[in-house]
């Protein structure tokens, strides 16, 4: 009899602690859904603050610049795009590339900037899904039908940070890797001209901005 | 006529697929890079990057100008409209495939769009539609394919038509014959038409593509790999979001049902 009370107290107690975690996990989760709304919605009113405002290119840019290592976990994004190349790559191929992908990005987002103008925004719902939490937003420019873009949110280092970006529902992350895959499986599996392309692309970039 | 062209192209592509030989296979010893090959689903790679090629080669020298020219000589609202009116003409093909994927609601909207534009909306100039509520989406044999269970099948890179597969192609063959503007009329004036509009087609998608092109084309350091997993994405999007859409069939006018209280749902 008491073997038996003991047992049921100790699946009550289990199944209590049980039920309390998951509740606090929920709530956890609740908690990064709305943050990662909020990171998206402050994000997009500055980014869109900056390219509508008046400033000079050069200020723009760096304006953006600033916006996006804050905004976007581009180590993490880097580190995607390259994918299972990455341990093929040597030490030294690895960080020149995170230093090559990381100027890439800012080019990639300020390139963009100019098609972005009087752009206007509407922030739909946040909901957890399986590639992170996804915040959708509807995104209008003059002259041009409504756009749905949706952000995909993850926790890195304690902090809510974008990782993809889905315009009308192709992931930019993954393009990036079938592009970059595509590179090096035209070179024989070689990361090197990868590398090599990327250079050769920043160059291009940085003379048209001078 | 135009049915012919498109047969003879792909006949071309079949042919070329012999003379081009295929992507090799990754041996079994590396599994990542057989599961890339096999996520690409590209095993005419070779082949398909040369159409590629001589695809780019025609649009850069001659739908791209052309493009271009059309841009600068019409104004974007002329160019908006001339959308609209093609839409609508292209609309009873999507309310076709809305009732072959038996979504009640979208062939709802299909033929409320084709009923308002064509009346309200003088001939399709003026989308009214959309603003009332019936908003414009995808349907096409190729999603309708995909929603009776066909398997999506290898990448294909088509002469002219650019990035597709087997099912799309087919898709594709179907939505021109299940046109019923295909089989309206005889005689010049009504093939004239035709060729009108299927060049209108082209020229004005186009147009409206141009910075996007550009702008895959700056980033892109393998743009045949780029517009495939775009090709590929754009499409899967295209027929979840059919898939998806399993609205209760009674119309945004009709008195709706009270809204079922919070957390219930």
């Amino acid at each position: 009899m008491r073997i038996r009370r003991r047992r049921v107290m100790t699946f009550l107690a289990t199944a209590m602690l049980l039920a309390s975690s998951v509740g606090l996990t929920s709530q956890a989760r609740a908690d990064d859904v709305s943050d990662a709304r909020t990171m998206i919605e402050t994000t997009c009113t500055q980014l869109l603050g900056v390219i509508n405002s008046s400033q000079g290119d050069a200020q723009k840019q760096a304006a953006m610049q600033q916006l996006v290592r804050g905004a976007v976990d581009v180590d993490g994004v880097a580190r995607f795009v390259l994918g299972r190349f990455w341990r093929v790559a040597t030490p030294a191929q690895q960080q020149d590339y995170m230093q090559t992908f990381r100027q890439l990005l800012v080019y990639a987002v300020t390139g963009q900037a100019a098609s972005f103008q009087g752009a206007k925004f509407t922030m739909g719902q946040a909901a957890m899904r399986d590639a992170g939490i996804v915040v959708d937003t509807d995104v209008t420019v003059p002259g041009k039908p409504e756009a749905q873009v949706q952000w995909v949110v993850a926790t890195v280092g304690g902090k809510p940070k974008i990782i993809d970006i889905l315009a009308e529902g192709t992931s930019l992350r993954l393009t990036e890797r079938n592009d970059y895959a595509g590179v090096i499986s035209q070179h024989g599996g070689q990361v090197q001209p990868l590398l090599d392309a990327m250079h050769h692309q920043l160059a291009r970039f940085q003379s048209n901005a001078s | 006529m135009t049915s012919r062209f498109w047969a003879a192209g792909l006949m071309a592509a079949v042919l070329m697929t012999g003379l081009a030989g295929c992507a090799t296979k990754p041996p079994a010893s590396d599994p990542e890079a057989l599961a890339a090959y096999k996520q690409n689903d590209d095993p005419l790679e070779p082949m398909n990057r040369k159409l590629y090629a001589v695809n780019n080669a025609l649009d850069t020298y001659a739908m791209k100008p052309v493009a271009q020219g059309y841009a600068y000589v019409v104004p974007r609202t002329v160019r908006n409209h001339v959308g609209n009116v093609l839409d609508n003409l292209h609309t009873p093909v999507v309310f076709i495939n809305d009732i072959l994927e038996a979504k009640s609601r979208r062939a709802g909207d299909s033929l409320m769009r084709f009923v308002v534009n064509s009346t309200l909306g003088v001939a399709g100039i003026f989308d009214f539609a959309t603003g009332m509520g019936w908003p414009s989406h995808e349907a096409d044999f190729g999603i309708t394919l995909a929603l009776w269970g066909v398997g999506t099948g290898p990448f294909l890179y088509l002469p002219v038509l650019g990035p597709s597969d087997p099912r799309d192609a087919a898709g594709f063959g179907v939505g021109v014959v299940s046109d019923p503007f295909f089989w309206v009329g005889q005689g010049a004036i009504v093939s004239d038409l035709g060729y009108a509009r299927t060049t209108l087609t082209i020229v004005n998608t186009r147009a409206d593509l141009l910075k996007p092109i550009d702008e895959v084309k700056r980033m892109a350091l393998d743009p045949y790999a780029t517009f495939r997993s775009l090709y590929r994405q754009h499409r899967e999007a295209a027929i979840q979001a059919a898939r998806d859409d399993n609205r209760h069939t009674i119309p945004a006018w009709f008195p709706q049902p009270a809204a079922a209280p919070a957390g219930q749902n």
